[in-house]
């Protein structure tokens, strides 16, 4: 086959990284990971652990790291026949089919949550054609009580979220069952309630975050985001909140100012609850006041006043929706939990049923 | 002795972030030690350092993947030191000596393509291309500018690129 169209350097590195093949975790071993981490910080025990690791290796009963040593494309199941003589077609392909569902997390597990959260099935390996992502859908299913209208869809290869039409109604009981054979780390199935609608905008040109309660004002707050410029403006769009937590270390080093240059900054932030995965939190920064409703001067964080945050941060849970508007930086939907980034419409068509 | 606890909430934190990308990362680390168990102790060793450090850490995925390539790369240069003694004593068979030049492409696997650069090229082409962290975050993670690590991706480009096309 010719590469002439294509770099084959990246063909090479696609290649080797589609011939990646998840292990799994399990329960006591993530057990054993906390022990070793609340354990004494200059000890350091590894070996303890070694043995899980055999678990890991035999997949649907498919030895897979023998296969790829030799292999010279994707696993396929014609590759899996040849490294497991006793093992049928269909039972090689059904155990292939294991593998791509083998490792996934159900998010959220139990508890309340806000209005905006979905539910996400989290594959700790790509599945990437329309077969396998159909096969994965048909058997998964959400019940909501009461009945809301809501779709499937893929963020991205490894996140199967379902999201309803519009934000939940609040106190809907939300069952999830996902009866994906073969070996895996998340259980069969979850529930979860919605709480209290939580939905905030952050106007970035007034400087103004305003919070609603099943629909009413409730607070204003002045704040500061972003600071103009490509690394350092807020992200616009819908975001929501995935992570709260009390007490953080901003290292400017994380986003892209190291240590050394002008604007590098290390500071304790307190209050913060975090809407994307590349840094971004609501957060404390009593550093800031001055400039909070009056001009964005931050590396990216929505700036408040230590006592607006803290009150933030008691009245919010995970899945409450931050709405961000007037920046030219557009927040992606892989970039946190990005199912609102879509319309609903948009939003079915991230499935593979259609 | 003294004894850390972890924070419940660090550790449900932790905790998603090993479901969701526990597997991927041992699978990957396979892929450059050749070794199942040893890449799944590395998996295990960047997790216990993220529970501790969570505090620290705004992109725990980037982070993880720097934590174990680090590791990686502690090792191979171990493995070499050994490998070069072994080969002074008359023994060594280079690893990919066996290979027919007419199927390199084909046959060439991530961690001899990665082993064949030079030491200071290995960390940001197994972060950029084989991590997809993006050029920023390589930077960041090595404390290198932009430029450097631009620079050395071509640089280390142009070394695989005719290696590859020399089998077409």
């Amino acid at each position: 086959m010719s590469n002439f169209d294509h770099d084959p350097v990246e063909d090479f590195f696609d290649r080797e990284r589609n011939q990646i093949v998840s292990q799994h975790g399990n329960d006591v071993h993530w057990q054993g990971i906390v022990r070793q981490a609340s354990a004494h910080r200059r000890s350091k025990v590894i070996g303890s652990v070694a043995g899980l690791a055999a678990a890991g290796l035999v997949i649907g009963g498919v030895t897979y790291g023998a296969v790829l040593h030799n292999g010279t494309e994707p696993v396929t199941a014609a590759t899996q026949d040849a490294t497991t003589v006793d093992r049928s077609a269909k039972a090689a392909a059904e155990a292939r089919l294991a593998q791509a569902r083998a490792t996934y997390a159900l998010i959220p597990n139990g508890g309340t949550v806000g209005v905006g959260m979905p539910v996400t099935v989290q594959f700790a390996s790509p599945v990437v054609t329309k077969a396998e992502r159909v096969q994965v859908e048909k058997r998964v299913k959400v019940t909501t009580v009461p009945a809301q209208q809501g779709a499937w869809g893929w963020l991205d290869n490894r996140q199967l979220m379902w999201r309803p039409s519009v934000y939940w109604l609040p106190g809907t009981k939300v069952t999830v069952s996902t009866p994906l054979h073969g070996v895996k780390t998340g259980p069969d199935g979850t529930s979860f309630t919605v709480g209290a609608a939580m939905v905030s905008t952050v106007d970035m040109k007034a400087h103004t975050m305003t919070v609603r309660r099943d629909g009413k004002v409730i607070r204003t707050f002045p704040v500061s985001t972003g600071r103009p410029g490509a690394l350092t403006e807020t992200r616009y769009g819908t975001k929501v909140i995935i992570e709260r937590n009390n007490a953080i270390t901003m290292d400017s080093a994380t986003v892209g100012i190291p240590k050394g240059s002008p604007g590098y900054y290390k500071i304790e932030t307190k209050w913060n609850l975090r809407v994307t995965w590349t840094g971004e939190f609501i957060q404390s920064a009593p550093w800031s006041v001055n400039s909070q409703g009056t001009e964005n001067v931050s590396h990216g964080c929505t700036d408040l006043a230590p006592a607006d945050a803290e009150w933030m941060f008691n009245n919010s849970k995970m899945g409450d929706i931050v709405t961000f508007t007037g920046s030219s930086r557009a927040f992606k939907p892989t970039e946190g939990i990005g199912v609102w980034v879509y319309d609903f419409a948009g939003w079915k068509a991230q499935s593979a049923l259609g | 002795m003294t004894r850390d606890v972890i924070d419940l909430d660090v550790e449900t934190s932790v905790r998603a972030v090993y479901d969701a990308q526990f597997g991927r990362l041992v699978g990957w680390t396979t892929k450059l030690v050749g070794d199942p168990d040893l890449a799944h102790d590395f998996a295990t060793e960047a997790f216990v350092k993220l529970l501790r450090h969570w505090s620290t850490v705004r992109e725990p995925r980037a982070w993880l993947y720097v934590a174990v390539a680090n590791l990686v790369r502690d090792h191979w240069r171990k493995r070499g030191r050994e490998a070069t003694a072994y080969e002074r004593h008359g023994a060594g068979v280079p690893e990919h000596a066996a290979l027919s030049a007419g199927d390199l492409a084909t046959t060439l696997t991530v961690r001899e393509a990665v082993l064949a650069l030079p030491d200071r090229l290995r960390m940001p082409v197994l972060l950029h291309y084989f991590a997809d962290l993006s050029v920023v975050q390589v930077a960041n993670h090595l404390g290198k500018s932009e430029g450097t690590i631009k620079r050395d991706l071509y640089d280390a480009r142009a070394r695989m690129a005719v290696r590859l096309e020399a089998t077409r």
